[in-house]
């Protein structure tokens, strides 16, 4: 194998597909990229063998010689970075591969291609289509609220509910819910909403990076075990995470007793400076809602207390209400700072829902006030 | 120099003091000791009511001398836990004022209750007084001043006037529906030295036997005497203390209110005597151990991380284990099983056992966050662990038992509060 890349287009490459391979790889193997150098297309391929696997474009590439050739991912993105050249020449077999600028080379050691695995590739006949920067949104919007490790339900990634109209994106962690909503394509009979499949975290990451021109049109298909995603350049495969997910639309209050409008900017800021008030021990932010404003406050027996005022809308009964401020900030970040969105609530002990117009739902649990230990 | 910053606004610090504490509990809960001249104490007088008092007993007196002064004077020996029950009841009545409460003491705590520059302290004052009444029945003197000093010398006065009224009995049953003011004594903000200048040296902290021995010498006995003096001649005359001398004494204390750290551990253990090989009675030992220590992990409002056991062989040599959790937690059966797992591994001679432990560690305050979708059998064990800790704090620990606790009962004594066991920590 022999090609001239363009330096920066392949430091893109391994650099995307640098996200799939694992830090301590479960075969050594693994550490590797697959360069696969055909005449009218190069690709680089990587995958961890459990649960992500990603198939790469590079462009910018005069092939001399087709061929596959393994290189060491994390390795090859630190010396392209490195190198001052504009292109850059790569010779490869299966002992090792050569990197060439024109004052400089570098040898790594490589492998026998044959030995790393296939990733799987596109074969959706029936799938969605959308938007790859409205799918980029709806990711943002909910990706944060999945949880680390999921006990009792599958909440460690995002649960994709596609139907013939629908096209929606739900994440929780059993305190917090998003629901993101967009309009899809359906090609075929693609209809996930019985499924219920869940993308692990890692997977979601790795779709959102590839996701770069927010114009172009993206393809999505689930199998029994997988989702498969297609944009012009790359190919992302994942495996879902086992489990059921909880019954999420059971959670939704069905009544509320205030309803309260919001900028998301001013908010932030005035949960942002009572929040730094807080340490492990006492999380949480008070936000007493009465006659045209909130008063938020915090208060920990070694960082002191904070009070901040934010006038509003609101002349429903007053409600006092605790969160964890990092919940709401979470959400709020995702938004643009002049986005307005209301909030519905019931009383102290009831979830809050905040809303955007009607394609996105974010639910919070309230803390538990009280005994607060002594 | 003037500052380029406005001076803060005065720190407002309230000292609340248990009137008589031990003897009030005691009073509080036998209504024949009311009214009579109560001492607790072994020995010498641990704490005496303000009848007793009338007689001239007074605190860390031998009891042999008390008795002389007033024949009538009831002694008893005294229920520690259910001091420090009510003493717990009072410190979470004071949490609901501020975080900032340090207890330095059972019954002598600080609050720092500064809000800016409003003025909260007398109201907070008030709404101490009136809730601890009515909540846990035993009345306080409190003191509010610009630092820990202030309100603890006004707590003193507090406590003088109450004794003068005590002494004519006709006003002392008026005591406990005096009004608020009576308990209470605020030195406003700008008065410090001035109020301070009266009182007998002693008042200062710092001014031990020694120290006042020297000050006496040289016809200093009051307060506002030592002010008067130069911070300089105090200085080389009692170092380090000098200075923080002449700095009391004019009326500036820069001590903070520093609240409790958390526990970092909760820990429960026993000896045997003799050593026991009963494998049964061992294990029913340990679930009781544990039992002990999470319920007042519960009550702490906390969670553990982990469990450590620790065991003394008959020979001396001792051994222990820590087991840790996935996830914290304050239910029961999650920590016993843990122990008893750990209490496996670590049991590995065939020994009769001299003394048995348990440390709940790492602790974490108890998760506030409450979940979108309920766990119901989580749920229900929560329950029954709450009733639990409510009936056994009513109606005394062994008022409930888990089913191999019953190999306990065949061999210890127990009472209302618990088995008799060999350790201080569990039987004081």
């Amino acid at each position: 194998m022999k090609a001239v890349f363009d330096r920066e287009a392949l430091l893109q490459a391994f650099q995307t597909v640098g996200g799939v391979v694992p830090s301590r790889p479960v075969r050594p193997v693994l550490a590797n990229a697959k360069l696969v150098v055909e005449d009218d297309r190069v690709s680089l391929k990587a995958t961890d063998l459990d649960t992500v696997g990603i198939s790469y474009e590079v462009r910018g590439v005069r092939v001399e010689k087709p061929g596959v050739v393994l290189a060491p991912c994390h390795q090859m993105a630190s010396i392209l970075k490195e190198m001052p050249d504009e292109e850059v020449t790569l010779t490869g077999d299966e002992q090792r591969c050569l990197i060439e600028g024109t004052a400089s080379e570098f040898e790594v050691p490589s492998e026998d291609p044959a030995q790393y695995p296939d990733v799987p590739g596109w074969n959706g006949e029936n799938h969605h289509q959308i938007a790859a920067g409205v799918l980029r949104e709806l990711i943002t919007r909910t990706i944060f609220a999945a949880a680390v490790e999921g006990a009792r339900y599958a909440l460690n990634g995002v649960m994709w509910e596609l139907g013939p109209e629908k096209f929606r994106l739900v994440a929780t962690d059993g305190r917090r819910l998003a629901v993101a909503d967009a309009v899809g394509i359906m090609h075929g009979k693609h209809n996930t909403e019985s499924q219920m499949p869940v993308v692990p975290t890692k997977a979601m990451t790795l779709i959102e990076r590839s996701l770069t021109d927010p114009e172009e049109q993206v393809f999505v298909a689930f199998g029994p075990n997988e989702v498969l995603l297609k944009t012009a350049r790359a190919e992302v495969y994942g495996r879902l995470v086992e489990g059921r997910f909880p019954p999420y639309k059971d959670v939704f209050p069905k009544k509320h007793t205030a309803r309260v409008k919001l900028t998301a900017g001013p908010f932030q800021a005035a949960i942002r400076q009572a929040a730094t008030i807080s340490d492990p021990e006492s999380r949480g932010v008070v936000f007493a809602f009465a006659k045209g404003k909130v008063t938020l406050s915090s208060m920990s027996s070694q960082a002191g207390r904070a009070k901040v005022e934010m006038p509003l809308q609101y002349d429903a009964k007053g409600i006092q209400i605790a969160f964890d401020p990092r919940f709401l900030t979470d959400m709020l970040r995702t938004l643009a700072p002049d986005t307005e969105l209301t909030l519905d609530l019931l009383d102290e002990n009831s979830p809050a829902l905040f809303r955007v117009d009607d394609s996105y739902s974010y639910i919070v649990m309230p803390l538990a006030r009280g005994s607060s230990g002594g | 120099m003037a500052s380029l910053w406005p001076s803060p606004p005065p720190r407002e610090i309230l000292h609340v003091d248990v009137d008589a504490f031990f003897a009030s509990v005691e009073q509080r809960d036998d209504p024949r000791l009311r009214g009579k001249p109560v001492a607790v104490g072994t020995g010498v007088v641990a704490s005496c009511s303000y009848e007793a008092r009338r007689y001239g007993v007074r605190t860390a007196m031998r009891l042999s001398e008390a008795r002389q002064l007033c024949r009538p004077l009831i002694v008893l020996p005294g229920q520690y836990l259910r001091y420090e029950q009510v003493a717990r009841q009072l410190y979470a009545v004071c949490r609901d004022q501020t975080p900032l409460v340090e207890a330095a003491a059972l019954d002598d705590l600080y609050l720092d209750v500064t809000a800016g520059r409003q003025e909260r302290g007398e109201a907070a004052a008030r709404t101490l007084l009136e809730q601890v009444r009515w909540e846990i029945g035993i009345s306080l003197s409190i003191g509010l001043g610009a630092n820990k000093l202030i309100a603890a010398v006004a707590t003193r006065e507090v406590k003088q006037a109450k004794c003068r009224v005590q002494s004519d009995p006709r006003m002392a049953a008026q005591l406990w529906n005096a009004s608020p003011g009576f308990h209470l004594v605020r030195v406003p903000p700008g008065e410090e030295e001035e109020y301070l200048a009266p009182w007998p040296v002693s008042v200062l902290p710092g001014a031990g036997p020694q120290v006042r021995a020297r000050l006496d010498r040289l016809n200093v006995h009051r307060v506002g005497q030592v002010a008067e003096m130069p911070r300089l001649m105090l200085e080389q005359m009692f170092g380090a203390v000098g200075g923080k001398l002449s700095e009391y004494a004019h009326g500036i204390d820069r001590r903070e209110v520093v609240p409790q750290r958390r526990a970092q551990s909760i820990s429960r253990r026993t000896s045997f005597d003799p050593p026991v090989s009963d494998p049964d009675f061992v294990l029913a030992m340990l679930d009781y151990l544990v039992e002990r220590a999470a319920s007042w992990l519960r009550y702490q409002d906390l969670t553990a991380r982990g469990v450590t056991v620790f065991l003394r062989y008959g020979d001396y040599e001792s051994a222990q284990g820590h087991e840790a959790l996935r996830q914290p937690t304050q239910h029961d059966d999650v920590l016993k099983e843990a122990a008893r797992e750990r209490l496996h591994k670590i049991y590995t001679r065939r020994l009769p056992l001299r003394l048995l432990g348990v440390e709940l560690t790492p602790l974490r305050p108890a998760e506030q966050q409450t979940d979108l979708f309920p766990d119901a059998e989580r749920q229900r064990l929560d329950r029954l662990a709450e009733c639990k800790d409510v009936i056994r704090r009513r109606f005394g620990f062994t008022s409930l038992l888990s089913g191999n606790a019953l190999w306990l009962s065949q061999s210890l004594d127990r009472d209302r509060a618990n088995f008799r066991l060999r350790t201080p920590c569990l039987t004081r």
